[in-house]
């Protein structure tokens, strides 16, 4: 069965031949010197006139006939039990129609942060719903807290957890034997302990032998996820069926957690719709509690509820990328190749310990590594994944690193010193293109009659991701002419839909503007939830099958109506044609013409497993050039270079917003995003959009995005992903160029005029490589 | 929000009447106001919405100098030729303030009005010196761009971008209450906690700003405003410095007025006084920034404000001496 090929993998001038056994049914890549008609193509994305002109309908925006609204109570202790909940009062509020307690709904009485959902309520009105919840009587056991990772490290911090918790507890290496949550077995600890302290001894033996050894101390802060539109659904029960529309990142993940996790319905019994999204970023895979209080909500008042956050609960309890400390030491030979690692790293997602790992090992050839990380309980809302889990975090630290080596190794240029450390076969291209737009030898700025300071920066990201299994997709076309392609997967925001419809398009011969597409609808078929940058890499290989097959459909049809040859015959540009390239006479709707059904449909699974490929990841360089007002501390990125590869690229323009998205929250998370907590309370202060502070239009960059199409073969679409990856390196390009500026390091994001002067005035003695040009830190 | 009523009068006698305490606050572009009811950091019964008074927009030219109704809107201020012809550092302010959606609604008499920015005092639940309790949470607390000036008894800073150049150019503030009018200095109308912690300007209970007026003799001078902050879009300065220099030299009559370090617009005289002292090159900058920090204490998170202040006059120094005379 299994067909055996020979394809043509790679990029640019970096082509070899793969022989791949293609899985049953499967169909080969596009190969690079096949003439495409719509993939690659720059098209705009399907939904943006309705996007900008107000018509596309997101969660927010559904009102079903009935409606009521629905809120949260929160906690205002960030840890304490709850001893008793008295909605009486609130019941009999005017226009109230259902109530609920946490405690009896999630069977937990513990409020760990400020902001932990402690009842909910729904009433015909925002204002009779806001004045109930704030009727909503509710005794606490008030404890201690803590909410920055800081205190909670210090001996004696009051404890965060319940039970036999502790505060700080060792997240990598793991310790077999640990329970859910819960600290380690003492017996298969020892081991992994013996194992660690072994690898600290070589490590360290390794560092001492170095010709050079660096050393740094970084921190990162806590980035919430803030998208526009906030968590929740609008939830409605008709007829025992439960419609949840749902602004997620997983149509079929909150359908799951709404049937399995919490049993209110049957999968069969629940549909969940999610057309369009204000964004993700990680935070949105599953229903999340208030998904699931606004279905329970539903059912008690027999009327739809919306249930959407209002945005301090967004900002307090939907999320957050965790912060981390993280202390490095790299041993460097003189000839510039790094000999070992030493990473020891905190990181706080709440009164949790998962996601609390800043990743940083796979990007370059580090030598022998010795790295622990621990997680730290905070009183403070949850870690969700968030774009990259724990990549920019250990970008930011590492790459630092990187410079401060290179620069103790006596001028030993930035990039020449990555190069030599760097394998990877896309991304040693990268490097070059990042250097030349970027301008890294021109002669910058310093200081002189200037209170402007400029400097470069350079940082690398990797990824991992081309999809799996998972997918399917349905392709319909009619007798009219029509087509259709439908799964039930969300588009977040990334081109999703579009990306889809121009697979099914380029597959079927006809333009995109004649196909429609449908998305996320758990009515159509199953699609894979938007993470890990999967999201069209699993999806459009199914997208491809059924085109592929509803095509051979139509051109068995058409074949046996004209007697013709059916293996002669493919659609290009909407025509009929021979493999000789002439044209039969016939159009594709004059084809469709010739169906006695009223339809063709084919549904197709995607192939679970992946090729081997010409590359397990993908890679990326970003370079940043920033201008530093020295007398005022003020940074301003002025342009970052943003080199990105992403397998074969469907749609080069949706593919350069997704690398413009992810520099633009990358230089937010740099410059000015972070979460104050307060000491006194315990509450978070900037629980909002204006002291929460994102970056703003006047303070992006000029972002000049360069695509690298990589014909990889992973897939019969050949797509990695590219919602992560841009993000990763961003903030420490910026943390490098700002270096390059000022002649001294900040070692903690976001890299705020206040840490800049700080800098500034410690710096003991002016920079020595002030004088040269393009010296660097 | 809780639901209130809006009172809508048709003149400032009536609005006087309708505004009877706290609990009956002014809305004029409601920037300020509908977000600290959303928040129920205020729950008023009444709000007097005193959009509807006729008289109170517009930019006039007087005998000595020009007039700018209370209800003109930031953006208009901003673009308006006599501004920008006269008084461009006012201008200046203002484009630098908030966004363009904001500066449409919001007015010239609610910016010099409206309620500080302390996270503290627009979070439910922290009750302080300015909101009917005691004390000030951000003094011990998290206080990175509170003030470094006048910070003992409340540290909020001043919010308004304007105020410290209205106080520059020697503005006066025209005051309605019933049928009473009154006029202030701008340099008297914000008000520091230590002379009353429940208040930001000498506002009465009634009493409405009506105009500002900008004097003409302030006009001709070399100007320069700078600030800086963290965010080019709707972003707060962290610290802003407003200079006007009169060609008068040594003899001149100069303003240099601190903004977003204090709880009010802070005029330094003694600033002033060391510009007399010389001309405008590098050993005047030096001086102006060993002064500039005096009289500061800062918190434990707002040190920086001091660099930063020493940065931005070197910078008003440098911008005067290199503009030609406004």
């Amino acid at each position: 069965m299994a067909e055996e090929i020979t394809i043509k993998v790679g990029f640019g001038d970096h082509f070899r031949d793969l022989t791949v056994r293609l899985q049953d049914g499967d169909i080969a890549p596009w190969q690079p010197d096949q003439q495409l008609d719509v993939v690659g193509k720059r098209l705009p994305r399907l939904d943006a006139v309705a996007k900008v002109t107000g018509t596309a309908k997101f969660a927010q925006d559904q009102n079903p006939a009935g409606m009521i609204h629905g809120r949260i109570l929160r906690s205002p202790h960030p840890n304490a039990d709850i001893r008793s909940v008295d909605l009486s009062a609130a019941k009999a509020m005017p226009g109230v129609r259902a109530v609920l307690t946490v405690p009896e709904v999630f069977e937990d009485s513990s409020a760990r942060f400020a902001g932990a959902e402690i009842a909910a309520i729904a009433a015909d009105t925002e204002q009779q719903a806001d004045a109930a919840m704030r009727a909503i009587q509710v005794e606490y056991d008030i404890k201690d807290f803590c909410v920055t990772i800081d205190t909670s490290m210090e001996d004696g911090a009051p404890q965060v957890g319940r039970g036999d918790q502790k505060n700080v507890q060792r997240v990598s290496p793991r310790s077999r034997g640990r329970r859910r949550g819960g600290n380690a077995n003492p017996g298969a600890d020892q081991q992994v302990l013996d194992r660690m302290a072994a690898r600290e001894k070589e490590v360290s033996a390794l560092l001492a032998a170095s010709d050079v050894v660096v050393e740094g101390t970084f921190r990162t802060q806590v980035q919430t996820h803030a998208p526009f539109e906030t968590h929740g659904a609008v939830c409605s029960w008709e007829d025992g069926q439960l419609v949840c529309w749902a602004s997620t990142q997983a149509t079929f993940g909150f359908r799951g957690e709404l049937t399995s996790n919490w049993g209110q319905v049957k999968a069969s019994e629940c549909r969940v719709l999610s057309e369009y999204v204000g964004g993700g970023f990680g935070s949105k895979f599953s229903a999340g509690r208030e998904g699931v209080i606004g279905a329970l909500l539903a059912k008690e008042a027999g009327v739809p509820v919306k249930m959407m956050l209002d945005r301090s609960g967004e900002q307090t309890s939907a999320g957050n990328r965790p912060d981390a400390l993280q202390k490095m030491r790299m041993g460097v030979n003189k000839d510039g190749v790094i000999q070992a690692l030493q990473i020891r790293s905190w990181g706080t997602p709440g009164s949790g310990t998962g996601g609390a790992g800043a990743h940083n090992d796979g990007i370059y050839k580090l030598g022998e590594v010795d790295k622990v990380e621990y997680g730290v309980r905070t009183n403070c809302g949850g870690a969700r994944a968030h774009r990259a889990p724990g990549w920019p975090q250990g970008s930011f630290a590492l790459e630092q690193m990187m410079d401060m080596a290179a620069h103790s190794l006596d001028g030993i240029d930035p990039i020449e010193f990555r190069k030599k450390n760097d394998d990877h076969p896309i991304r040693v291209a990268e490097y070059d293109i990042a250097k030349e737009r970027i301008g890294w030898n021109k002669a910058r700025v310093r200081g002189g009659a200037s209170n402007i300071c400029t400097g470069v920066g350079i940082a690398s990201n990797l990824w991992f991701s081309a999809g799996g299994g998972g997918a399917s997709a349905l392709v319909r076309i009619s007798k009219d002419g029509s087509v259709e392609i439908r799964n039930g997967a969300q588009d977040i925001g990334t081109g999703t839909r579009t990306v889809m419809g121009m697979v099914a398009a380029e597959e079927l011969g006809i333009p995109l503007d004649m196909v429609s597409t449908r998305i996320g609808d758990t009515n159509d078929p199953q699609g894979p939830m938007s993470g890990g940058s999967t999201t069209i890499g699993t999806l459009t290989p199914a997208a491809r099958l059924a085109a592929h097959y509803a095509k051979k459909e139509l051109l068995a049809v058409v074949a046996d109506r004209k007697g013709w040859d059916p293996t002669d015959l493919d659609i290009r540009k909407a025509r009929v044609i021979r493999n000789d390239g002439s044209d039969t006479g016939l159009s594709f709707h004059d084809a469709c013409q010739l169906m006695d059904d009223d339809a063709i449909e084919v549904l197709k699974a995607r192939p679970r497993r992946n090729y081997a490929g010409f590359s397990d990841t993908n890679a990326g360089v970003q370079a940043a050039e920033v201008e530093v007002d020295m007398e005022t501390g003020v940074v301003r990125v002025k342009k970052v270079v943003a080199v990105a590869d992403a397998g074969k690229l469907i749609n080069p323009m949706t593919a350069e917003s997704q690398v413009r998205g992810g520099v633009i929250q990358g230089v937010s998370y740099a410059l000015t995003e972070r979460r104050i907590m307060d000491r006194h309370k315990g509450r978070m202060l900037n629980d909002d959009l204006e002291n929460y502070k994102i970056l703003g239009s006047l303070d992006c960059p000029e972002i000049d995005v360069v695509l690298v199409d990589v014909y990889n073969g992973k897939s019969n679409t050949q797509v990695m992903g590219l919602g992560e990856p841009p993000i990763v390196a961003t903030a420490a390009a910026v943390a490098n160029a700002v270096a390059d500026a000022i002649g001294t390091r900040v070692f903690e994001i976001p890299i705020t005029p206040k840490k800049v002067l700080e800098a500034i005035a410690s710096k003991k003695a002016p920079d020595p490589g002030g004088k040269k040009k393009g010296a660097r830190l | 929000m809780k639901p209130f009523k809006v009172a809508i009068p048709k003149s400032v006698e009536q609005a006087s009447r309708f505004q009877k305490s706290d609990d009956s606050p002014f809305i004029a572009g409601g920037t300020d106001l509908l977000a600290r009811i959303k928040e129920y950091v205020v729950q008023p019964e009444t709000i007097v919405d005193l959009k509807r008074i006729e008289g109170m927009t517009g930019i006039t030219s007087t005998d000595d100098g020009i007039r700018i109704g209370a209800l003109t809107t930031m953006n208009e201020v901003a673009t308006d030729g006599s501004v920008t012809d006269d008084y461009p550092a006012l201008s200046e302010t203002i484009m630098n303030a908030a966004t363009p959606q904001i500066r449409n609604m919001a007015t010239i008499g609610g910016n010099i009005c409206q309620k500080p920015r302390c996270w503290y005092l627009r979070h439910e639940g922290y009750s302080c010196a300015k909101n009917g309790g005691s004390g000030c949470w951000a003094r011990e607390g998290e206080n990175e761009f509170h003030a470094i000036f006048d910070n003992q008894v409340c540290a909020v800073t001043s919010p308004s971008n304007v105020a410290p150049v209205l106080v520059a150019y020697s503005a006066l503030i025209e005051i309605q209450g019933g049928e009473e009018k009154r006029e202030i200095p701008a340099e008297d109308f914000f008000i520091t906690p230590d002379q009353d912690p429940g208040r930001e300007v000498l506002l009465e209970p009634g009493e409405v700003v009506i105009s500002i007026h900008l004097p003409a003799k302030n006009r001709t001078k070399k100007w320069s405003y700078t600030e800086a902050r963290e965010k080019q879009s709707f972003d707060w300065a962290q610290a802003s410095v407003t200079m006007l220099y009169d060609r008068g030299g040594r003899k001149g009559d100069h303003r240099v007025v601190l903004g977003a370090v204090s709880p009010a617009p802070l005029r330094r005289d003694d600033l002033e006084k060391i510009l007399k002292s010389g001309s405008l090159d590098d050993a005047m900058i030096k001086k102006l920034q060993m002064k500039i920090g005096d009289g500061s204490h800062p918190l434990s998170q707002n040190g920086y404000k001091v660099p930063m202040l020493r940065g931005l006059i070197a910078q008003g120094v440098r911008n005067i001496s290199g503009r030609k005379e406004g």
